[in-house]
């Protein structure tokens, strides 16, 4: 179960202020984005910057290369004399095999003697460049570094722009002069820019510090951009130049991520209202919630076994239990929503009809008894009127009403049915025909019961023929004005003996004063005449017989005032024999009431008799109650008055006593229906307080309290204790079931229907280890415990507790007590449901949003059923409407059908093979069709879900994923990497083109230049022998040696120059002699200890492998040489895998993370860019602080590096 | 034996006028031609049948070295010396691995050719 935080209903209740909040942290959101999005736009740029960079600078590198060796190659001309010999022809061939240089210049101390090609050049020859100062600062570096110095660049004498690369020659050890090269400055920087003009961001300029005039001059000038960013290089060796690489701000990464920015902003506003008005909605939603709770307490009502029905102000019915469907004869779901009237016309017009209506105006509760004549019921209603509606209890009465109307009956039967008195006892109809004939009636009158039955007093001639008139009289008063009464006649029996009867009548009635019988007792007089003993004695059984029925009678002869009693009236007043009964006296014993209605009957003089009942004080305080029954005598003059006196006090108690059972049942009954039609809005804990209070006052209990048990069943925790007597609610501390084992094991053990009932708590088994420390100091005597259950555990406990006397609880305050439990139950589970809903609605609410705000398509696959469902976004991102798309049996169909076909099968394949084996989360990358017929890439991502609520043990769960957009972003991808291929290609072109150029011109001036200074070096010695053979000529054998020597160093100056340039070893000994060779180099060079471990290596490696290698050894060991301030170096080298793997391990300080992440630092990048030309890999890590280990592995005899070269 | 039969082996028309110029100026030596490539070489070898050869290492795209394991694979009794501009360590070594019985850097020691040729010459002449 979910206990939704209160929290989450306070968002809930105020959507304005969780939208504002919800757009707050969105609009955070988006700024997070844009300024990531911002930083990856940056970084791209910076590397395409430096690219273009790179590209510029290695074009410029190789032109300064191409000049290097053609300036040295001209020099070839001079001759030992130091004249030029065939300059054009070299020159000649040196231009038609580098097309870049210009033209090449003789400058024999500084004077311009030769050019080539002389065309356009005339104008130069002869001019002194040392002479010039405007020159001659940057002639005289050349000399001073002894190495090709670039100068300008410069307008050329002979027009146009250009660069002038001069090396300074020398020749028996002397300053000879300059060989020169010019390059236009166009063709330098055509090459250079000509990656920079393949995108339109961005331009390329050239600057030099003038020497003369010390300040930058640039020479591109090209036009600035309106906010720009500068890379710069500097080439300080060749000729202080500076390459600048501006890139045009205005597209760059701010500008483009602006769009990003404005679109976060917009879909957050837009979230966040929509957010807003789904949290609107779901507050009204909440009377969902009340409704739910109301049909839990429906349910309950069903229990009752009473009719209830709810009208609304319409009359139509809200709700009817299922009594009250029964009763009506028709299922109560099918009242539900009908006019009552209109179900039932038959109703209109009758009572209840006006007794509703009244009700309803007065809005008052109303009870009302109702005979329901087609049905021949009884009802009573319990009508609660309220502005909404009526409640209303009824229930069925028609027994409760035959058998008390039974009981009267026989009671009045009982009372003037004397079938014991010796008087002939018998019954008539009205028109006198005999209903019942008693065994002394038989003697009487000698008919039996079986003659006498059915006929009429005319067929048996019972009435003396003397006396028909009289009789006839009293007959009519009997039949007619239903009075009892009483006539001495003659009548005749079977045998026709006429005899005296003293006939003593009287009328029977019903509640509603209907005559049902008229009763005749019938003395034989005939006898007394002659007799009067036996008179007496028929007088004195007459008393005994009224004394067994409790009942006394009386005579009053008002005309003489006196009163006479039958014994029977001495019992019922408490009176003694002595007691001497006056009108006047008995007065004392009667209310009020009862004299002024004697008093009533006696003025009228009325000849009716009467029935009342009434109480009556006894001589010893005792309260009784009568039925006195008072009749006039007839046929006197005086005014007597004959009585009876009823003794009813039992049969009245027993009356009061069931009415006020009924009220109590009917206060109950009205308690639970209030109870359960609490407000919602009110919190739990005042629902179960009001319950506590409610329920404390019905069933008389002064504390009534509500605990709950733990979840581990340990601790009972007192939510609320209301004691009735102060109406005050407390909290007493919790109970511990290590302290009352016994109580705790029996309501943990209690099932459904069991409760603890302890008439004395002390003593009961369960509850008698509260004595002492509980029940003692509390006053408490009697307990009532009902443990509450959900799901079949034991989750609280309502205690009726009882004080000061013992009590003993009934059936009926147990059922109650039951009820309010059950009550305590309902709201319990209608404030977890309550909770619950809240959440999943919340959760819900929340989920959708989030699919719509973030365009993204959502879908959920559920797995075992092979159910589909998905979002609207996941079609309309493809421009289709969800309805447009054919639902088939094959869930998956909408989606299969517009996959790329290239893609339909590994991106199905993927799925199911997900499907059948999910994990937790599922990546696919595919190509669907959009509405206009273009294929979009779309991104899915999905999350294994397995809920417990949801799927059984067995089933599988369901894929929950969504589908994103990500085609731009795969079109930026593919764009990059073209990019990058391109760049590569072109670099590795680049290094091809410069390593050829450098192996060749290694050849040349190692192989030509060295054999020709051998020549050179030879002749010397020829000479110098010639010479030494003559004599005095000391000075020119020693001039001789110096030239010899000098002949040599140049020699190894050249061989260095070439060594430098590419060492000829790796083409012809190979990478490992190479790499022992360099290290050894390097150690000679560097001080620093190089330890080789070379291993297998395969001797048919391919050039490109070998110059790789090579170059990033030499590279390393530079770096060593320059950053790392090692001692000692180790070098493993070794195959493995089809990879070459070079580790130089240096036990330095350890590469720093600035220059390591350092963009700008060429050597690195180019290091890895050269491993990535043959799909290699580069990289160099710091040791902890204990050196750097750099690593190159290439693959060998790879397909790819063929392809990449390509 | 009275002669050293010997060939060379140099692309360079400079080295080989002085390689000229030296060896004519040694009797002991029957100077059986030069070559100025390796497939020259190769049938200077086969006709002349020297004992001796001289050979750069580095001519235009050849390389002396190849040629030195070649003869090495097919003739045992040639002694060949090379005489190289690339004097640095690796190439004396390969070269020795190859069967070199000499090695000379053409610019630091051409003057010691005569004595190298003697060396081989007295050696030759013990061996027969």
């Amino acid at each position: 179960m979910i206990n939704l935080p209160k929290l989450s209903i306070w968002f809930v209740r105020r959507p304005i202020t969780t939208a504002l909040l919800v757009l707050m942290a969105l609009l955070a959101m988006t700024y997070y984005i844009t300024q990531e999005y911002y930083q990856l736009q940056l970084r791209n740029a910076s590397r395409e910057a430096e690219n273009i960079m790179l590209s510029a600078e290695k074009s410029i590198q190789q032109t300064i290369d191409v000049s290097h060796l053609v300036a040295l190659e001209a020099s070839i001309a001079i001759n030992d004399k130091g004249e030029l010999e065939d300059f054009d022809s070299v020159a000649k061939s040196l231009i038609e095999r580098y097309p870049i240089v210009n033209t090449i210049q003789m400058v024999p101390n500084g004077v311009i003697t030769h050019c080539y090609p002389m065309e356009g050049n005339e104008s130069v020859i002869g001019y002194d460049i040392l002479a010039d100062s405007s020159v001659s600062r940057e002639a005289n570096r050349a000399i001073e570094r002894k190495e090709m110095y670039f100068a300008g660049p410069l307008e050329l004498r002979q027009g146009g722009m250009a660069v002038v690369g001069r090396i300074p020659v020398y020749r028996k050890g002397e300053f000879w002069g300059f060989s020169a090269v010019i390059i236009m400055l166009n063709d330098l920087l055509t090459n250079a820019s000509a990656l920079a003009n393949d995108y339109n961001k961005y331009r390329l300029d050239f600057s030099k510090v003038n020497p003369n005039t010390n300040e930058e001059e640039f020479f591109l000038g090209a036009e600035r951009f309106e906010n720009e960013t500068v890379f710069q290089s500097t080439f300080l060796l060749a000729g202080e130049w500076t390459i600048y690489l501006y890139t045009d701000n205005t597209k760059n990464a701010l500008a483009m991520s602006i769009p990003v920015a404005i679109t976060g902003i917009f879909c957050s506003f837009l979230f966040a209202i929509v957010f807003g008005l789904i949290l609107f909605k779901s507050k009204q939603q909440y009377r969902e919630v009340v409704h739910l709770a109301e049909k839990k307490i429906y349910t309950f009502l069903n229990r009752i076994s009473d009719g209830f029905i709810s009208l609304d102000a319409n009359w139509n019915y809200i709700y009817a239990n299922k009594n009250a469907g029964e009763t009506s004869g028709k299922k109560s779901k099918d009242l539900v929503g009908n006019n009552i009237w209109k179900l039932f016309p038959q109703l209109v017009d009758q009572p209840i009809y006006k007794a509703y209506h009244e009700a309803m105006k007065a809005q008052e509760f109303k009870y009302f008894e109702d005979y329901y004549e087609p049905y021949d019921i009884h009802f009573e209603h319990f009508i609660y009127p309220s502005k909404d509606g009526l409640s209303v209890f009824f229930r069925d009465v028609t027994e409760k009403k035959r058998q008390e109307r039974e009981i009267y009956l026989a009671e009045q039967r009982l009372s003037n049915h004397l079938n014991q008195s010796p008087l002939a006892v018998i019954e008539w109809d009205e028109n006198f025909t005999v209903l019942k004939w008693s065994p002394k009636a038989q003697e009487i009158f000698g008919w039996t019961e079986k003659e006498a039955l059915g006929k009429s007093v005319e067929e048996m001639e019972l009435i003396h023929q003397e006396d028909k008139d009289v009789v006839g009289e009293v007959m009519d008063e009997l039949s007619s004005r239903h009075m009892g009464n009483q006539s001495l006649n003659r009548n005749r029996t079977k045998d026709g003996e006429v005899i005296y009867c003293q006939w003593y009548n009287s009328v029977v009635k019903n509640d509603e004063g209907d005559v049902i019988l008229i009763m005749s007792l019938v003395q034989n007089v005939t006898e007394s005449y002659k007799d009067k003993e036996r008179l007496l004695e028929s007088t004195r059984l007459l008393e005994s017989t009224q004394s067994m029925a409790d009942i006394g009678s009386w005579k009053l002869d008002l005309t003489e005032n006196k009163l006479f009693w039958s014994k029977e009236m001495y019992k019922i007043y408490d009176v003694d024999k002595d007691f001497q009964p006056t009108p006047q006296n008995v007065a004392q014993f009667h209310g009020d009431t009862y004299q002024d209605e004697l008093r009533k009957i006696f003025e009228s003089q009325s000849e009716n008799n009467h029935t009342n009942e009434s109480k009556l004080f006894t001589s010893t305080g005792k309260v009784k109650w009568v039925r006195a029954h008072i009749e006039k005598l007839p046929h006197t003059d005086k005014i007597i008055y004959l009585g009876s006196l009823q003794d009813i006090t039992e049969l009245r108690l027993a009356e009061e006593k069931k009415s006020k059972e009924q009220q109590r049942k009917l206060q109950q009954q009205k308690v639970l229906f209030e109870l359960s039609k609490l407000d919602d809005q009110l919190s739990f804990n005042e629902k179960i307080k009001h319950a506590l209070k409610q329920a404390s006052s019905v069933i008389d209990c002064e504390r009534l309290s509500f605990w709950i048990l733990n979840d581990d069943s340990e601790t009972l925790k007192a939510e609320h204790l209301y004691l009735k007597s102060k109406d005050e609610f407390t909290q007493p501390p919790p109970l511990h079931r290590a302290d009352f084992p016994e109580y705790f094991k029996s309501i943990i053990s209690l099932k459904n229907e069991g409760l603890i009932l302890a008439n004395d708590a002390h003593t009961h088994e369960a509850t008698k280890e509260f004595s002492e420390p509980y029940l003692k100091p509390n006053d408490i005597t009697s307990m009532l415990d009902v443990p509450i259950h959900r799901a079949g555990k034991c989750i609280g406990v309502l205690c009726h507790e009882h004080v000061e006397t013992p009590r003993t609880w009934t059936a009926e305050e147990i059922t109650f007590a039951k009820s309010i439990a059950d009550l305590v139950f309902l709201m319990i589970e209608s404030e977890y449901r309550k909770q619950a809903e809240e959440s999943i609605r919340l959760s819900e609410a929340r989920y959708r949003a989030f699919i719509k705000a973030s365009k993204t398509g959502a879908w959920e696959y559920y797995i075992d059923r092979s159910e589909f469902w998905c979002s609207d976004e996941y079609f309309e991102m493809l421009g289709y409407n969800k309805e447009d798309i054919e639902v088939t049996d094959d869930v998956l169909r909408p989606w299969k059908t517009l996959l790329h076909p290239n893609d339909l099968k590994g991106a199905s394949d993927k799925f199911r093979a997900f499907v059948e084996n999910p994990t937790d989360t599922y990546e696919n990358t595919f190509r669907m069709q959009h509405a206009d017929g273009h294929y979009r890439w779309i991104w899915s991502r999905g999350y294994y879900l397995k809920d417990e609520f949801i799927n059984k043990d067995d089933e599988k769960g369901r894929v929950v994923g969504s589908h994103i957009d990500i085609t731009e972003r795969k079109q930026f991808e593919e764009e990059l990497k073209t990019i990058n291929i391109r760049l590569r290609k072109l670099s590795a072109h680049l290094q091809t083109v410069r390593e050829e150029e450098r192996t060749h011109i290694a050849r040349e001036i190692h192989d030509e230049l060295g054999n020709q200074l051998t020549g050179l070096k030879l002749d010397l010695s020829r000479f110098k022998s010639e010479i030494e053979e003559l004599e005095s000529n000391e000075d020119l054998v020693q001039k001789a040696d110096e030239m010899i020597e000098k002949v040599v160093s140049t020699i190894t100056a050249v061989r260095k120059i070439s060594s430098d340039l590419r060492p000829s070893i790796l083409d012809d000994l190979g990478l490992k002699a190479t790499i022992e060779w360099q290290a050894q180099q390097f150690e000679q060079r560097s001080g620093i200890k190089c330890d080789l471990q070379i291993k297998d290596l395969s001797t048919k490696l391919s050039k490109d492998v070998n110059t790789t290698v090579f170059r990033i050894f030499q590279e390393s060991l530079t770096n060593v040489m320059r950053h790392a301030k090692a001692s000692q170096v180790s070098v493993k080298m070794y195959e493995s895998h089809d990879m070459l793997i070079m580790k130089v391990t240096d036990n330095g300080i350890g590469i720093s993370d600035k220059r390591k992440y350092n963009t700008s630092s060429l050597g690195l990048l180019g290091m890895t860019e050269r491993a990535a030309v043959l799909n290699g890999t580069f990289n160099i890590e710091n040791d902890d602080g204990n050196g750097t280990t750099a690593t190159l592995s290439i693959p060998l005899n790879s397909k790819d590096v063929e392809e990449i070269r390509k | 034996m009275k002669t050293l039969k010997l060939i060379t082996v140099d692309d360079s028309q400079v080295i080989a006028d002085h390689v000229s110029f030296l060896l004519t100026k040694l009797p002991w030596i029957e100077w059986l031609g030069h070559a100025y490539n390796l497939d020259e070489a190769r049938l200077l070898l086969k006709e002349k049948q020297p004992s001796a050869i001289i050979l750069d290492i580095q001519m235009k795209e050849e390389s002396g070295l190849d040629f030195l394991a070649e003869i090495k694979d097919t003739i045992k009794d040639v002694d060949v010396i090379m005489l190289s501009n690339h004097e640095s360590e690796p190439y004396r070594d390969r070269s020795r691995e190859l069967g070199a019985k000499f090695f000379l850097d053409k610019s630091t020691e051409f003057e010691s050719i005569p004595s190298t040729l003697r060396i081989i010459y007295n050696q030759q002449k013990m061996r027969k």
